[in-house]
């Protein structure tokens, strides 16, 4: 076994692609004389030899898993093994042969237009198995020790091999000793998969510990907050089944064929079935080449968008009033006095106030009690209309626009508009189209033309992605905007409507039981709000009503102590405001894809006033953040896992089980077992009462115990969630099942709609005017228009009306660009960033098999691992980092493709090499132009040339902000888990029976989303280049063959 | 040497072997609708993996997709053999003495970089303006790339096998495959320079030539090849290209429907839709492409049509632009019949011999005449029973 593994490592692992190096390419110089064959177009004598192409082929048996990284799709796959060794991946297809595996889809309930899935990532996950990154045994940093953690070694010092015991010793040391366990912290960025058997053990843990957890949403802002202030829903996403329905589509800042690669074929299908797509991109993105028209934006422009399309709607009169009045807050009617809605009991005296007042309790499972509303009939007289009185309940036919006084029970007269009033207001003045033409520099009869056929469609649906929600108010007002537009036409609740996201891995909802197992016994662990996470990496009390993240680098950065109060919000007991002395990272590179990296290398990881003691990263490779840690512990890959584990994601209806296809090939275990020990050397080295619960190894005692069945796990939590309460787990092992949901596809807002259940806001309406302080107060209560607090050539942070004239002073000291950073298709994020084919393709120009010989010498020095003990290994160099930019913006600084250029943000510099671009936006398109980097490279893919700063990456350059809208607890949503709703009408023992709404933090649904890449950046020539790759495409002949005119020019 | 009747070109042009007077019953074909295709390059990593991860092989993509216009691997493989050639010359007429193909290998440099120019883009950035096609009106995207997947054609002329001086490359009776005899070849690497899509690939560590199979030993067994059934983006549909309309049930199997393949159908029906990558070179390629309705049809023109000024073959329209152009609707708006074949792309792994196009429904069979695809249109919409579901649990 062992030695058939060494061979496959010979002769398919990366150690063999520098092969072609050194060797003549001259033909062999054997000559056989010719005979036998006749005319090898009709027959061919001996065909025996075809054998040597059958036993290539061959394989023993076939096994299957799922690959699910962070690209949310979850994909099985069949894995072809000789020998014990997988020697190729296979999608899979509905029972069909040669998918002796699973039974494919079709036992999910599905047709054959789901096959198949799983992209060139899941093809190449046998070689990131056998990849030369791998961490082969757990280690320690020679620099820590237990009572002197020493980080200014973070990242540098070398790493001693262990023993798994002693390395789980040292870790649930530390965690006995420690005086308040919330200083205990796992970031597993709860994705939806390795939700048991991997990160979600972690949680588990450090809930019945007492301990806190990351999310990616508080950490990385993934998810669209404006949906929750609009539907009070986290993100209103359909299967991609429901897609190709759509007669129009706007796709907004989401290169949708890239990062959804199984499942775009939906969103394209929409075409061959006479649907229209329109793209709006800073960018030629790739997306842009399936879209009828693309709208060019300036970057960072998007929330006029929407505006703008409204504009016309409302403008031409194309709006729905009925879906206005039944399903939205357009016509309750808001006090001018104070921006309040209207209540029944200001102008009613048989009407109850709320029992607790408008603002009720803050915190999870408050009863929907925030007032009733009012509204004016056709009569002219006020009607009061409680939050569940929506759709055809809706008691009377309101006004949609009205601006009057009314007499308040107390005597008084106030002034009142209805939302629909206020917001056409605004549109009407401020947002025509030839103003958000001047904003967004897309041409005017464009936006009116496509804002026409939009409305025209009878199905139209919209997306945005990350390209947005990063962006400082494309999490908030764009959002915003695009749901009015949608309201306005009744583009809510059928399959091809909608407005969608499918940013991250955030569907846990999906499986509701989920609970059950990562909180169990009431047990549940903090969250870590990330304004706390600040105040430590920024060394300064925040002001909640202030930007964050306006840092210059200089900024002289102090670490904090614990706060006794939280900064912000208030009232929450959810989350954490406890330093992490222990932080524990899984299924996660948190330090290489962390924005303003420098920041928190230099003022979290390294400097000792921190108080992280123990930083330790569980990792397949040995990535930047495994470098940087204290404790390394080696875990499987997909493909060696020893325990069963459930993935569910956004854009499908599936839930999967994978496991794995072969040994181990190092001494690697699987996360959840990691805990497991964890837990149990924690009961022997905390006395019982001193714990939290009897004992933490019984909490995880499937892992450890001889006849443990960790599926036991699973089917608890499944038959406690109405989504897979009858779902087998057994039954996972021959296929995907599909989850129970009310619709097939599942179209978000089909019972709002259809049902007349209300939205998850207090008004039970999509709610476009908000009436909480904070909106109020940051003049953010109606839908505007806001420039970006940094990247703007314009007034920063200031509505266009206001800020439209004046200068950004930052880019009239020559920051010029926006930086933009998407999501990489041959890399999820960082993972696969070594694995040899991925590597070679995502570096484009600059990934060969076997590149430069000067330039190779360097890269084979970046390239190597630290090992334990001083050993490292070298990687063969494939491929090197890039940044796009157009050919007019490379010629005024004298860069040709290949150099270097050396790129500066108020944050970091980096240098890197230029690779020239048609498809980005030139600076001199309406002012500002853009730099694109492939998110995801890893450090020893930029070269080492640079002197500025120890820390090297993309993310140098990227930003931390915090925007203050969203820092406040008073905004009303649906719990992660439970359907307030239906909350009472689901049997007893699903385990969300009884929930409530949920108002303030919660993580992964409301919480200030801490990333926003909202930077510029100013861009100079560094170095010539080493090496160049060839374009045969630059000569002279190109423009005769791109003209199509090669052979004509030729005669 | 012998002339051969070429219905790519509508004409007759010489071939160093002669045909078999009738067609194969069976032919390899394929059929990729580039407006679906994403470039994720799935398609080049199982091909890869399944076929050329080995000592030496590591340049080799037999298969791989190329960023038009300014991809190419081997870098500017087809800009430099059209340049050479005279308008309306096919590769085997414009063969130099002694020689039965024109070409030429390309150099290790060449080969160097297979994603150069993956997803970039052509034009001039619309500032101020917009980027977008009418086809009604003529109008098509003047800032554009397309993705353009590239395998070995399994040409009817091959020029690998006209050019092979042992004889050591043939066309399989049964199926068209045109396979490289491993034992045989010995490195001359005429092959290499003869094929005009640069699939031959020279091997130094064996010292001998290797070219894509075919995935014969899938066909063998009723499967579509590695390429094929890879495909998320659902671009591809593969059978047997010569089953025409007379065509009677498979295998005999009357519950299976008669007639032509779906390949067929598209390549060659009256209501052709997917057209072969430079049909000038005059090797009779077997892989067509429905091309992008986007891009400007002088670039496609060139890329799918003879490129001469007389029209010969019968193709749509009275010139080949204009023939273009109605493919490009075609692939557009597709009819009925279209759309209904376009459900068969990537919903089975085994190949569809025949198939049927309904109202609502799409059913396909393979070779063996049982049921492979019985597809509806649209998802079916499921509402489940009861108030205590949720669309959001």
């Amino acid at each position: 076994m062992t030695l058939s593994r060494r061979d496959f490592m010979a002769a398919a692992g990366t150690g063999a692609v520098g092969a072609l190096i050194g060797i003549t390419w001259g033909a062999t110089q054997t000559v056989d004389s010719v005979t036998q064959v006749d005319n090898p177009l009709t027959s061919y004598p001996n065909r025996d030899w075809e054998q040597v192409y059958h036993d290539i082929y061959a394989y023993d048996e076939v096994d299957w898993t799922v690959c699910h990284p962070n690209c949310t799709q979850s994909c099985a796959l069949n894995f072809y093994m000789k020998d014990g060794v997988p020697i190729r991946a296979e999608q899979v297809y509905h029972n069909e042969e040669p998918s002796v595996g699973p039974s494919g889809y079709e036992d999910a309930g599905v047709s054959q237009h789901w096959n198949p899935r799983g992209c060139m990532k899941g093809l190449t996950v046998h070689r990131r198995t056998f990849e030369p990154t791998r961490i082969k045994y757990p280690m320690v940093r020679k620099g820590w020790s237990p009572d002197d953690p020493n980080p200014e070694g973070r990242g540098e010092d070398e790493f001693e091999r262990v023993s798994w015991s002693e390395a789980i010793d040292l870790l649930a040391e530390k965690m006995a000793n420690l005086e308040d366990t919330q200083h205990f912290h796992v970031f597993n960025a709860i994705k939806a998969d390795g939700l048991f058997t991997r990160h979600g053990s972690a949680r588990r843990l450090a809930s019945i510990f007492g301990g806190c957890e990351w999310t990616e949403y508080d950490w990385y802002a993934d998810l669209p907050p404006g949906h929750v202030m609009t539907t009070g829903y986290q993100t209103s996403d359909a299967d991609a089944s429901a897609w190709r329905q759509a007669d129009y589509t706007i796709i907004q800042g989401k290169n949708l064929i890239h990062n959804k690669l199984a499942d775009n074929h939906w969103f394209q299908e929409s075409r061959e079935r006479g649907g229209t797509i329109v793209g709006v991109y800073p960018d030629y993105s790739p997306t842009v080449q399936k879209c009828d028209r693309w709208l060019p934006i300036r970057p960072g422009s998007d929330p006029a968008l929407p505006l703008g399309i409204a504009h016309v709607i409302i403008d031409e009169e194309r709006y729905d009033e009925e879906f206005m009045r039944s399903y939205t807050s357009l016509p309750l009617l808001v006090r001018e006095d104070d921006g309040k809605y209207l209540r029944a009991h200001d102008v009613f005296e048989d009407a109850e106030p709320p029992d607790h007042g408008i603002d009720g309790e803050h915190g999870h499972h408050v009863e929907g009690d925030w007032g009733e509303f009012v509204v004016l009939g056709e009569d002219g007289d006020l009607h009061r209309v409680s939050r569940e009185e929506v759709g055809e309940e809706t008691p009377v036919t309101p006004r949609l626009e009205d601006e009057t006084e009314v007499t308040l029970t107390d005597g008084s007269a106030v002034s009142i508009r209805t939302d629909f009033a206020r917001q056409k207001e605004t549109i009407l003045n401020d947002y025509s189209p030839s103003k958000v033409a001047e904003i967004t520099t897309i041409p005017a009869e464009k936006l009116r033309q496509t804002a026409r056929e939009f409305a025209t469609a009878e199905k139209a649906q919209w997306f945005t992605g990350e390209g947005i929600n990063h962006w400082f108010h494309g999490a908030s007002e764009c959002q915003r905007g695009i749901f009015l537009v949608q309201a306005m036409l009744g583009n809510i609740g059928e399959r091809g409507c909608g407005y969608y996201n499918y940013s991250g891995q955030y569907k846990i909802e999906l499986l509701d039981g989920y609970p059950t197992y990562v909180n169990p016994d009431g047990h549940s662990a903090r969250g870590m709000y990330p304004g706390h996470a600040l105040a430590f990496f920024g060394g300064e009390r925040l002001d909640p009503h202030a930007i964050h993240g306006d840092y210059d680098r200089e900024l002289e950065l102090v670490a904090h102590e614990d706060s006794d109060e939280p900064v912000l919000p208030e009232g929450t007991e959810s989350y954490t405001m406890k330093k992490p002395e222990i932080l524990w990272t899984m299924n996660c590179n948190l330090l290489n894809q962390t924005k303003h990296q420098e920041h928190v290398i230099e003022n979290f990881v390294k400097p000792p006033e921190t108080a992280n003691e123990l930083l330790v990263v569980s990792d397949m490779h040995m990535t930047y953040s495994a470098r940087h840690a204290d404790i390394v512990f080696p875990v499987h890959s997909w493909l060696e896992c020893e325990y069963p584990d459930i993935t569910v994601g956004p854009e499908n209806p599936f839930v999967q089980m994978d496991h794995g296809v072969m040994d181990p090939i190092y001494d690697t275990k699987q996360d959840g077992e990691i805990v497991a020990r964890v837990a149990e050397k924690l009961d022997e080295k905390i006395p019982p009462e001193e714990r939290n619960v009897n004992s933490y190894r019984e909490y995880f005692a499937e892992f450890l115990a001889e006849d443990g069945d960790v599926r036991t796990y699973i089917q608890e939590a499944f038959d406690s969630g109405i989504t897979t309460r009858d779902i087998d787990v057994e039954d996972l092992e021959n296929g995907p099942e599909r989850l129970q949901l009310k619709t097939y596809p599942r179209i978000p807002f089909y019972s709002q709609i259809h049902e007349d259940r209300p939205f998850y806001t207090k008004t039970g309406r999509m709610e476009f005017h908000k009436e909480e302080d904070r909106f109020l107060e940051l003049n953010r209560d109606d839908i505007q228009h806001f420039e970006s607090p940094e990247g703007t050539p314009y007034g920063r942070g200031k509505t266009w009306k206001e800020g439209g004239d004046e200068t950004n002073e930052l880019y009239e000291d020559g920051y010029r660009f926006h930086y933009n950073t998407p999501h990489p298709k041959y890399r999820t994020h960082s993972s696969w960033g070594m694995t040899d084919w991925n590597l070679i393709w995502s570096a484009r120009d600059f990934g060969s098999t076997n590149a430069d010989p000067e330039g190779t010498e360097r890269l084979v020095d970046d390239f190597s691992f630290p090992q334990g003990d001083g050993e490292t290994e070298d990687v063969p160099p494939l491929g090197e980092a890039f940044v796009e930019m157009h050919p007019n913006d490379a010629e005024d600084i004298g860069v040709k493709n290949g150099d270097y250029v050396k790129i500066t943000g108020d944050r970091g510099d980096l240098v890197i090499r230029v690779l020239v671009s048609e498809r980005q936006r030139p600076s001199d398109a309406g002012d500002i132009g853009q730099l694109t980097i492939w998110h995801g490279w890893w450090e020893q893919q930029f070269p080492d040339e640079d002197e500025t700063s120890d820390v090297v990456g993309y993310n140098v350059a990227t930003n931390i902000w915090l925007d203050p809208l969203l820092e406040t607890d008073d905004v009303v949503h649906k719990p992660t888990f439970g359907d307030p709703n239906v909350s009472d009408i689901v049997d007893e023992d699903v385990s969300w029976h009884g929930a409530a709404f949920a108002q303030g933090y919660e993580e992964q649904v409301w919480a200030p989303t801490g990333v926003e890449r909202d930077t510029l950046v100013k861009v100079e020539k560094y170095e010539e280049a080493d090496w160049r790759p060839g374009d045969a495409r630059k000569d002279e002949l190109f423009q005769d063959y791109v003209s199509g005119s090669i052979q004509e020019g030729d005669s | 040497m012998p002339e051969t009747y070429n219905p790519q070109l509508g004409r007759e042009h010489s071939y160093p072997y002669e045909h078999r007077e009738e067609e194969r019953d069976w032919h390899w074909g394929m059929i990729i609708n580039i407006n679906r295709c994403i470039n994720c390059n799935t398609c080049s990593f199982a091909c890869k993996s399944t076929w050329t991860s080995g000592k030496g092989e590591e340049y080799m993509w037999w298969m791989n997709v190329e960023t038009e216009p300014y991809g190419g691997y081997p870098m500017g493989w087809d800009m430099r053999l059209l340049d050479d050639l005279e308008e309306g010359e096919t590769i085997f007429e414009a063969a130099e003495d002694g020689e039965q193909a024109a070409g030429y290998i390309a150099q290790k440099e060449d080969w160097e970089y297979p994603a150069l120019g993956d997803d970039q883009a052509h034009g001039e950035y619309p500032a101020g303006d917009v980027v977008e096609s009418d086809l009604e009106n003529d109008e098509y995207h003047d800032m554009w790339q397309f993705y353009l997947p590239r395998l070995c054609n399994h040409c009817k002329n091959p020029a690998c096998l006209a050019a092979c001086p042992r004889k050591a490359i043939y066309k399989r009776e049964e199926d068209g495959i045109v396979l490289l005899d491993q034992e045989r070849c010995r490195g001359y690497r005429k092959c290499v320079k003869s094929c005009p899509y640069h699939k031959p690939m020279y091997n130094p560590e064996t010292g001998v030539s290797e070219k894509p199979v075919g995935c014969f030993p899938r066909i063998e067994e009723g499967n579509v090849p590695r390429c094929v059934s890879s495909c998320i983006g659902k671009t591809r549909l593969h059978g047997n290209i010569n089953r025409g309309p007379d065509a009677g049930h498979p295998n005999g199997n009357t519950s299976a429907a008669a007639g032509r393949s779906p390949v067929n159908y598209l390549a060659k029906s009256d209501e052709k839709a997917a057209l072969p990558l430079y049909p000038q070179f005059g090797t009779q390629p077997q892989v067509f492409y429905m091309p992008p309705y986007h891009v400007p049809p002088e670039f496609l023109t060139q890329m799918f049509t003879p490129n001469t000024n007389e029209k010969r073959n019968d193709w749509p329209g009275s010139t080949f632009e204009e023939s273009i152009k109605i493919v490009q609707d075609r692939v557009r708006n597709p009819s009925h019949h279209t759309l209904g074949i376009l459900q068969l792309f990537g919903a089975t792994t085994r190949l569809i011999e025949t198939y049927t196009v309904k109202e609502h429904r799409v059913k396909g069979w393979d070779r063996k005449g049982d049921k492979v695809v019985d597809i509806p249109f649209e998802e079916e919409m499921e509402i489940r029973e009861g108030e205590m579901w949720t669309n959001q649990p």
